[in-house]
């Protein structure tokens, strides 16, 4: 009997000592590639990035970023190539065009981004490789100042620019090889002051940028937040000689910040009443009419800075669609909102910082369905340096309800 | 990052344990039968368990904080203080003893204590135009450990009784803080003008794991007065990171602050007094 106990015993001590074994073995680790957050110094005291947008690329992401240049008052254009964990890998700093603009798109391993020639101040498509080679550079004739653009469900490039002659915004769709496809400009009010301020916008982009943006709703409709009228406006255009439909903003103090269409003539909207900021998971916009974005107003987002940069997407969850904006707080962190894409509720909320401040500058989905958040962070307090925060699926799926 | 090969380190080291526990399984020589020693022959011990340990983290793999864009990130390479800092752990000993060999159990509290430090530097095209960052960084883990050793005594017999044991061991990590001390030198004006921030104290539980690894020492159990008390001195030596690969903490990320892949491998030197489970009459009856 009592040499049955003693086997027992031995034996019951090796089933724990396995167990030890196996337990230590099954560890769930998220591997660097589906999570990370990096933060890519530069040791140049003189040196600070505002970076625009990111894109993944076969083998990792190329950041779009601007730079201070000696010889202009615009931002110069600094490329930089990361591994697929987001590890520096390289740069390009030496394309001679100024004022980069978002997005960056990728076409058949080709980055695709906008521009501007810095004495012509003519818009100008650059494409590069993977390796940062450039290997799309065309000017587009006839169209200065570029402020935004997005791509169509046809490949096309959608350009929002400022014509400084006829004081027009002008939205234009432009081949991937750079040739002027149709467009159509819109006055902003002859006489005023505005062209200042889109001088403005170029010169000193941290003080208050304005939220250019364009895009498309459908086949042959689009929209674009800019200037229009002597008002900071969204417009809706079927690229014909008038509007079909105007958002009015009020002055440039009040109007929308960021906009998602989703289905029809629902949009996600993020909008702005003087320093006060509000979004809407889902609002029926009149395409076709007048409208003012003071009516959308529904409160104050306390928490989000005055002014703040925001952007939206959408988002496939396990759970469902979400409406994803990205935005900055008061206290410099970036913050994003998770929305219930069908009940329109608030399903979760990430906060990206805590004892430095960030700033916000993109958020894209990735092709694992992880999100990219692109934004600076201050390190030592001070110098401005580009973060780039991937969160897995995983981790959002943990996150919203 | 740079990755260490530490499989060969390893198997080696496994190999080590099991020649000591060979050794010790070599070392037994049968004792004369007495009545008391029959009966000690198999027996349950149990006690309480108390010491110290020191602590060597060891990068198994390296990360760096920031991804320079310019400059080498070795040069964000941490400077670890190895076995630096004293821990504690306390918790039970309990003991299953037949013919010269125990298999013993020892779970417990532990708390170790490791640090290292990293600086930065920002230079620009003016002689005044530098800054440097420095951080002291004090990582304390709380663990709940569960040692599993067999003991080999080297000597049966009397009152002093010397042991080798190898095992392994298991460790659940239940808190986890990091306190970092900042100092910064700033020579904008001319002269160095050095500062400290105040320092970051943040929880770093969801920055660790639970870690493995296999351990072995010597030790001796002192048979006097109605108890037994051991006094051993142990070796343990993970397998797995304590360190979850990657994974970056908001609150210290704009510090540059980053956990390396880390092993940790400690000293320990405890004292435990135990019990028997059974006791005898004047007869050597099992009570």
């Amino acid at each position: 009997m009592r040499r049955m106990k003693i086997a027992l015993l031995e034996k019951g001590s090796i089933l724990i000592f396995a167990a030890f074994i196996f337990l230590g073995c099954s560890d769930d680790e998220v591997s660097l590639s589906e999570s990370f957050l990096k933060i890519y110094d530069d040791s140049n005291f003189d040196l600070s990035y505002h970076p625009i947008d990111v894109v993944e690329t076969i083998d990792g992401f190329i950041i779009l970023s601007g730079t201070e240049l000696t010889n202009s008052d615009f931002q110069g254009i600094q490329l930089i190539k990361t591994d697929e964990e987001g590890n520096y890998v390289g740069q390009n700093s030496t394309i001679d065009y100024v004022a980069p603009i978002g997005e960056v798109y990728m076409i058949d391993s080709i980055s695709y981004f906008f521009a501007m020639n810095s004495s012509t101040l003519q818009a100008v498509l650059v494409g590069v490789n993977p390796q940062l080679e450039v290997t799309v550079d065309v000017t587009i004739g006839g169209i200065d100042y570029p402020l935004a653009s997005a791509l169509t469900s046809s490949n096309e490039l959608l350009l929002l620019s400022y014509d400084p002659i006829n004081l027009t915004s002008e939205i234009s769709l432009i081949g991937l090889d750079g040739g002027f496809l149709d467009g159509e400009d819109y006055t902003i009010g002859a006489g005023s002051d505005i062209e200042a301020q889109i001088i403005d916008h170029y010169l000193q982009r941290n003080e208050n940028p304005y939220p250019f943006f364009c895009g498309e709703i459908s086949p042959g409709n689009y929209y674009f937040n800019g200037f229009y009228n002597f008002s900071f406006s969204m417009v809706f255009t079927d690229l014909s000689a008038a509007p079909t439909g105007v958002l009015q903003g009020q002055s440039t103090d009040a109007g929308v910040r960021a906009a998602l269409p989703l289905s029809g003539s629902n949009f996600a909207i993020a909008g702005f009443q003087f320093d006060e900021n509000f979004q809407l998971s889902s609002t029926a916009l009149n395409t076709t009419g007048l409208a003012s974005s003071v009516d959308l107003y529904p409160g104050d987002m306390a928490e989000l800075k005055p002014y703040t940069p925001t952007k939206a997407i959408s988002y496939s969850s396990g759970s469902g669609e979400l409406t994803v904006f990205a935005a900055e707080t008061k206290g410099r962190r970036i913050v994003l909102h998770f929305y219930d894409a069908s009940s329109g509720e608030v399903a979760g909320i990430r906060q990206i910082g805590f004892q430095n401040p960030f700033t916000f500058a993109s958020i894209k989905v990735g092709t694992d369905n992880s999100i990219l958040v692109l934004g600076t962070t201050f390190v030592a307090d001070r110098f401005e340096r580009i973060a780039l925060n991937k969160i897995s699926s995983s981790e959002i799926t943990a996150l919203v309800r | 990052m740079i990755r260490k090969d530490f499989s060969l380190g390893n198997k080696l080291l496994i190999a080590v344990f099991l020649f000591i526990g060979s050794f010790a399984a070599i070392g037994q020589k049968k004792p004369p039968k007495n009545p008391l020693e029959s009966f000690l022959d198999t027996q349950f011990w149990l006690g309480l368990k108390m010491g110290v340990n020191y602590t060597q983290a060891f990068p198994e793999t390296r990360f760096a904080g920031f991804s320079p864009v310019n400059y080498d990130e070795n040069d964000l390479q941490k400077s670890y203080d190895d076995f630096s800092l004293a821990g504690a752990h306390m918790g039970l000993e309990m003991n299953f003893y037949h013919r010269g060999f125990s298999a013993s159990f020892q779970p417990a509290f532990k708390r170790s204590r490791y640090s290292y430090s990293s600086g930065f530097v920002w230079e620009g095209t003016q002689v005044n135009s530098r800054f440097e960052t420095n951080l002291q960084v004090e990582q304390r883990l709380d663990l709940i450990e569960l040692p599993l050793m067999i003991k080999g005594d080297i000597i049966r017999r009397g009152k002093i009784r010397p042991f080798l044991m190898v095992g392994g061991f298991y460790s659940l990590i239940t808190s986890a803080q990091k306190d970092v001390e900042i100092t910064q030198t700033d020579f904008s004006s001319g002269t160095a003008l050095p500062s400290s921030l105040n320092p970051v104290s943040v929880g770093v539980k969801d920055l660790f794991e639970n870690f493995y690894g296999v351990a072995g020492g010597a030790g001796v159990n002192l048979d006097y007065w109605n108890i037994r008390t051991v006094v051993e001195i142990a070796y343990k030596h993970s397998l797995s990171t304590a360190t979850k690969a990657g994974a970056l903490q908001n609150e210290l990320a704009a510090l540059g602050e980053v956990n390396d892949g880390i092993e940790l491998r400690d000293i320990s030197v405890s004292l435990s007094f135990v019990f028997p489970f059974r006791f005898i009459d004047q007869q050597f009856k099992a009570l």
